[in-house]
């Protein structure tokens, strides 16, 4: 049905024109199939906006998957503050090469982003229960559990510093600010620079067996599809409840909703 | 690297990668990345216009945290990356106390609706960025729903769980959008086509 009726359109090749799926000359009018096809047109090549970033995150993820919000909000502070070229670094201060990631994240102003009701309520202490043993303590002569402190950091220092006074007045901060030497914003800053450098993880058990490291693998990234592990499951019909399909991915918080927020 | 529009249907090959992604497979994500963001980019440009850059990336950043939760093939990958993308998009515009609607360059109207070229260029006339530009003209419920599923593929229902709406509501959103998109651009009285504009993503 070719009725090139101009700007007269109807449901049905509304939908599908929407699909996409046929000659979208054939749907009424050309030049909203054009309009529509040039929306959806490939990338034109080149690279593509802040995949530096995204690796980086990837990265950083994969290392220590349980404190990802932790890290996410500290990876997100840097980035707010000193642009994405500089995030492979930041990355790897975070990972403990340095203390890059710190220092930038307490040299700025608010990051432009409210962040506050990210992902669900922040983790208190993470898991309590579990205590590495062996890894060095910032400070081995108090009782708090250090992995505790790692994530009080990290939460810590991923508020601006506009709330960092307050957040040392949160009751739940009472270890940091008592660590720190008070509730001094500073003195917490310093200290959480301090300790994550040195324990960039909040559960360094769950680390993979083999050593972290924050630079990229120089891998070929146009490996053919079909050889990559972790089988293929495309017949999955996209059900909201539909049961975990992968075989590589065994965390064992993973939840099987994928309500992203 | 130009990512192929074949690969956006490429289903199983593309699922396959989030899986191994899911697994570690640096360069599998990379690939998916590549894929998936410069629609994802073009969603959050009728949403954040200049900001969707920052945006995806703040996206992202959570899509690498969250990873290992998903479940779902590449339909549902790219559902569940939209939604975190207008979250973090909602989050922005709240923060900026700004409107969402953007607002196009003159130019690019008169551009779409120039009748001074010739029907050789076709297709390739209208460039990507100003068919984004035209589309984020319209209420942003309808460049949403015109955006989810003619650019990142979305069907109704999947686009209706990155709105928080019912299909239908989806399918008249659309339409309305396309109706008025149609009339912004004028019958086809003529052959002629826009001219051509750089690419802008």
């Amino acid at each position: 049905m070719s009725t090139n009726r101009g700007n007269r359109i109807d449901r049905v090749s509304a939908e599908r024109l929407l699909r996409g799926g046929l000659d979208v000359r054939e749907t009424g009018s050309r030049r909203l199939a054009d309009l529509l096809a040039a929306a959806a047109a490939p990338h034109s090549g080149g690279p593509v906006a802040g995949e530096t970033a995204a690796m980086a995150a990837f990265r950083a993820a994969q290392v220590a998957p349980d404190s990802g919000a932790q890290r996410r909000s500290m990876l997100k502070t840097a980035l707010a503050k000193i642009g994405t070229v500089k995030v492979a670094a930041v990355c790897a201060a975070v990972l403990g090469v340095g203390g890059v990631a710190a220092a930038a994240t307490s040299s700025g102003a608010a990051g432009p982003l409210g962040f506050a009701g990210f992902g669900g309520p922040r983790a208190e202490s993470p898991r309590p229960t579990t205590k590495p043993t062996g890894t060095p303590s910032p400070r081995p002569d108090h009782s708090v559990r250090p992995e505790g402190l790692v994530g009080l950091c990290h939460e810590y220092i991923g508020r601006d510093r506009d709330h960092r006074k307050a957040t040392l007045d949160d009751r739940r901060f009472n270890e940091l600010a008592d660590r720190a030497g008070g509730r001094d914003r500073d003195k917490a800053d310093r200290f959480c620079d301090d300790l994550l450098r040195r324990w960039p993880s909040a559960s360094p058990k769950e680390r993979p067996s083999g050593t972290p490291s924050g630079t990229p693998s120089p891998r070929s990234t146009d490996r053919p599809y079909g050889d990559r592990p972790g089988g293929q499951n495309g017949g999955q019909d996209g059900d909201r409840d539909s049961k975990p399909t992968s075989t590589t991915s065994a965390r064992p918080e993973a939840p099987t909703t994928n309500s992203p927020r | 690297m130009g990512v192929l529009e074949a690969d956006l249907h490429a289903a199983r090959d593309l699922t396959a990668l989030v899986v191994a992604a899911q697994g570690g497979d640096e360069s599998a994500f990379q690939t998916v990345y590549r894929t998936l963001q410069p629609v994802l980019l073009r969603y959050l440009r009728v949403l954040v216009d200049d900001d969707a850059e920052d945006v995806a990336s703040e996206a992202w950043l959570q899509i690498a945290r969250d990873l290992g939760r998903f479940r779902g093939d590449w339909d549902k990958f790219r559902g569940w990356a939209a939604t975190i993308a207008r979250h973090r998009a909602m989050d922005h515009l709240r923060s900026a106390r700004r409107r969402p609607s953007v607002a196009a360059p003159a130019e690019h109207f008169a551009e779409l609706t120039s009748d001074q070229d010739t029907a050789t260029q076709a297709l390739e006339s209208v460039s990507t960025g100003t068919a984004i530009a035209l589309i984020a003209q319209l209420p942003r419920d309808q460049a949403e729903a015109v955006l989810l599923r003619a650019v990142l593929g979305l069907d109704a229902r999947a686009a209706g769980r990155v709105l928080g709406k019912r299909s239908g509501a989806v399918r008249t959103a659309a339409y309305r959008g396309l109706k008025r998109l149609a009339e912004l651009l004028g019958p086809d009285v003529t052959e002629n086509d826009p001219p051509t504009l750089k690419e802008v993503t």
